[in-house]
């Protein structure tokens, strides 16, 4: 494919977010005129639907700190910082979609906004472990120093998500460990989780593009000095900064 | 409220968030690259080359 034919970074990001927003279009058409109101709680359960997703999202972010940590740990290559640190800033969002979303359902089920049961008390630990990293990654100048504490942290801070998962299994909680779905439930669920997943994961690419760290190594390499053209230019579509599409 | 009105304030907020979230990136990418563009500029001018990329 010639240079000219080849899609450029910014229309494929376009591309993305653009299916993004068509499938989570479809998956509120879903939810409104298909899926079934649940016998026992009523329409309230429907919030089901977006707070799943935005749970197992969070595990994924975190899982993906976690990976990027230990890549940094074991190879020291700024690339993992810039990964782990684009995935934690995800997390703490999603992980607030779910506390938030949580309360609101647990005040229309309960009665009451939170309650300190295992799985909500292990969950507020959770945004707070990652709330944490990125108030780290703040606080250190040094990139050095700053990636290999910040690495130790994010591998030592997913300790807590097995915890949320098991907690309401092992643990007597007012918060269901499992849920039983019929057939358009389990469709609405998985509509859900499409928009949700490709949502957090063009986040984390873009977060993971914007990182300052990489943006200014990449500069760095592109500067006259080290290169055999002295006039050439900073690349900003190379690195999906132009033209301002996520 | 009922649970209609508990679910649909749910989803706002869940979905608010994430829009906020994008349009937040969004924004970032504007600025960083006018930034590049700028710094590209001031390179491109101390080289004496002088041409606006």
């Amino acid at each position: 494919m010639s240079a000219a034919a080849r899609p450029r970074p910014n229309t494929l990001a376009a591309a993305y977010w653009a299916i993004t927003l068509l499938t989570l279009a479809g998956a509120a058409a879903v939810l409104l005129a298909y899926t079934p109101t649940e016998a026992t709680m009523g329409p309230i359960q429907k919030i089901f639907y977006l707070h799943l997703p935005l749970a197992i999202n969070t595990f994924l972010a975190a899982a993906v700190v976690f990976a990027a940590s230990v890549g940094y740990l074991v190879q020291r290559r700024a690339a993992w910082d810039d990964l782990a640190a684009a995935a934690a800033g995800v997390a703490v969002l999603l992980c607030s979609g779910v506390l938030l979303t949580g309360m609101v359902w647990g005040r229309g089920a309960w009665g009451q906004w939170w309650t300190w049961s295992p799985r909500l008390t292990f969950s507020l630990i959770l945004w707070l472990l990652y709330a944490v990293y990125l108030v780290l990654r703040g606080s250190i100048e040094s990139p050095q120093c700053r990636a290999v504490a910040c690495a130790v942290y994010g591998v030592t801070a997913f300790l807590d998500v097995p915890l949320v998962w098991l907690s309401a299994r092992l643990m007597p909680d007012i918060h269901p460990a499992s849920v039983q779905l019929i057939g358009p439930m389990k469709l609405t669920l998985a509509a859900w989780f499409v928009p949700v997943t490709l949502a957090a994961a063009g986040f984390v690419y873009s977060r993971y593009q914007l990182n300052p760290a990489r943006r200014e190594r990449d500069v760095a390499n592109r500067r006259p000095s080290s290169s055999a053209s002295p006039t050439r230019p900073v690349d900003t579509g190379r690195l999906g900064l132009s033209g301002g599409v996520l | 409220m009922n649970g209609t009105q508990f679910t649909l304030v749910a989803y706002a907020i869940g979905l608010g968030m994430l829009l906020a979230y994008g349009l937040r990136l969004w924004v970032q990418f504007r600025l960083t690259a006018r930034d590049a563009r700028r710094a590209a500029v001031r390179v491109s001018t101390h080289t004496g080359n002088g041409r606006r990329l």
